[in-house]
């Protein structure tokens, strides 16, 4: 359940990326990205500085690292996240999470591919070439297929009126909401190939197409919040998540910080002994 | 790593959890109880439980079936009582607890020696003048002190049969052998109190115990209870988590 839950939430982030673009100038960043995050994990000392996260985004007075690959569509992709723990009043402790979403963002353009609708009358394919954080906004560029079509007495897509594809960069945002993060869709620029692009243009299917990205891919990404995979000596402590969003680290790199915090009475002091319990990390006699 | 599947059963705990409100975990650690030369096993059942917004209520209970059992063995044809004059030896000892009393019953061996003095505080043991068996039998109680258990007998009781009663030189020779047990065995009891420790990563927990006593656990079995309780702040999480951490039972800090 928590895996599927876990890419659910994964994959709502893929599909985020998975909003068109193209460039091979980004893809080369983001490979170097994902180099520089594989020697991470083996210098120790120097991590931190080369990751580019700022410690002050998990900072705590307990802190902890986790590291996991999580399979999405078969493809093993590499997650991080960082949190810190402190005490904000003697009822009450602030949580901090940050969580590395590179080699996601890396693997986004493989996990993503597919159609974004297959209806009888409108298919639209997606292809993404990259997916680069600014600043606390996401950038994905690729390209979208798009076909228009009547449909046939048995509901299938029939005469193929219209084709074209698009060049397109979309910029997503991501809230808090609940202890999920919702992506949505500030913003999309479409740039329709060629002649029949042009063409395109004309008779309003460039305004048609957008509206379709638009609408699919806000639905879609509303519909499918990402609930960060946090440690669950946090999630034991029932947290309310109050504010966050999506990060960049160093250049470009994607992220997404946190925080939150959590009610400390002796109930819940006494319930995370009970779970740590379960967890078997409290185990003394046989 | 393998704490990563476990987050179904953390989510599943977290919301069913919410319904009710009296928690209530339990710890079972493995402890001991020095004394002389060696230690005693025991175990230890810490019951916790929230009975205010910022208090724990700690219970302990202290199972001690294994040194009811070891106890009799250890005693057994050793003399408990043994100087010039008087020798006196247990021959079997039996534990048991009732309710809230331990009842304690044994056989003793009194020997009576010659004793003669040879210099200001030498004494030299003679002949044996005198023995007898005798039957012993004398109840048992917990006190509270700095935080420690300690037993205490009662009283004891010593009966010899008429026919070796007979035998006893000196009237009051069974009261003096009573009284110089119960000395001998209190001294060995103030010695070896029982103070119940908690790991490491329960520290940051350090009750204060206000109420203990006998407590029997199944039929007969030797337990003794304390009841005390523990003022917690969210840094008694902190502190948990970071004992955990140290211990590499929790996944490490950046």
């Amino acid at each position: 359940m928590a895996s599927s839950r876990l890419n659910r939430g994964l994959l709502i982030v893929a599909l985020f990326a998975l909003l068109p673009g193209c460039s091979s100038k980004a893809q080369d960043q983001s490979n170097l990205a994902e180099t520089s995050s594989q020697t991470n994990a083996t210098t120790r000392n120097s991590a931190n500085a080369l990751a580019g996260i700022d410690p002050a985004t998990y900072a705590g007075d307990f802190q902890i690292k986790l590291s996991k690959e999580v399979p999405l569509r078969d493809i093993p992709v590499p997650f991080t996240v960082y949190g810190g723990l402190e005490e904000s009043s003697p009822t009450r402790l602030r949580l901090k999470a940050f969580m590395d979403l590179r080699g996601l963002q890396d693997k986004a353009p493989e996990i993503l591919k597919g159609p974004l609708e297959e209806t009888c009358k409108r298919q639209i394919y997606l292809e993404i070439q990259d997916v680069t954080a600014k600043g606390d906004t996401v950038q994905v560029k690729g390209s979208a297929r798009a076909q228009f079509s009547t449909c046939n007495r048995r509901e299938e897509p029939g005469w193929r009126y219209f084709g074209a594809t698009v060049d397109a960069v979309a910029i997503g945002k991501a809230e808090v909401k609940g202890q999920c993060l919702t992506f949505s869709i500030e913003d999309i620029d479409l740039d329709p190939r060629g002649l029949i692009g042009g063409i395109s243009n004309l008779f309003g299917l460039t305004e048609r197409i957008n509206n379709a990205v638009l609408e699919k891919g806000g639905e879609f990404l509303a519909e499918n919040p990402v609930c960060p995979p946090l440690p669950e000596e946090f999630s034991v402590l029932d947290p309310n998540y109050e504010s966050g969003g999506t990060r960049e680290i160093a250049p470009g790199g994607m992220g997404a910080a946190i925080v939150g915090s959590a009610d400390v009475s002796a109930d819940t002091i006494v319930k995370l002994l009970g779970e740590l319990k379960e967890l078997g990390v409290l185990e003394f006699a046989e | 790593m393998r704490l990563w599947f476990v987050v179904p059963v953390l989510v599943t705990l977290v919301f069913g959890a919410g319904a009710s409100s009296a928690q209530q975990v339990n710890f079972v650690f493995d402890a001991s109880v020095p004394v002389r030369e060696t230690e005693l096993p025991y175990k230890l059942d810490l019951g916790l439980s929230a009975v205010g917004p910022t208090r724990v209520g700690v219970d302990a209970l202290l199972d001690l079936r294994e040194i009811q059992k070891i106890v009799p063995e250890r005693l057994a044809d050793n003399a408990i009582i043994d100087n010039c004059g008087l020798q006196v030896r247990l021959d079997g000892l039996s534990f048991l607890a009732e309710g809230d009393a331990i009842d304690l019953d044994g056989d003793v061996t009194i020997t009576i020696f010659e004793c003669s003095r040879t210099g200001d505080r030498d004494f030299q043991r003679g002949e044996e003048k005198n023995a007898l068996s005798a039957n012993m039998s004398t109840a048992a109680t917990v006190e509270l002190r700095d935080n420690c258990a300690y037993f205490k007998l009662l009283d004891l009781t010593l009966a010899a049969p008429e026919l070796n009663r007979e035998q006893v030189l000196e009237e009051d020779t069974l009261e003096s052998v009573k009284e110089l047990m119960l000395a001998a065995v209190d001294l060995v009891l103030n010695e070896s109190p029982l103070c119940p420790e908690l790991p490491p990563e329960l520290a940051s927990l350090d009750p204060t115990y206000d109420k203990g006593g006998p407590r029997e656990i199944g039929d007969g079995g030797l337990g003794v209870v304390l009841e005390g309780s523990v003022d917690v702040s969210p840094s008694t999480i902190l502190d948990i988590l970071t004992v955990l951490q140290r211990q590499e039972l929790i996944p490490p800090a950046p």
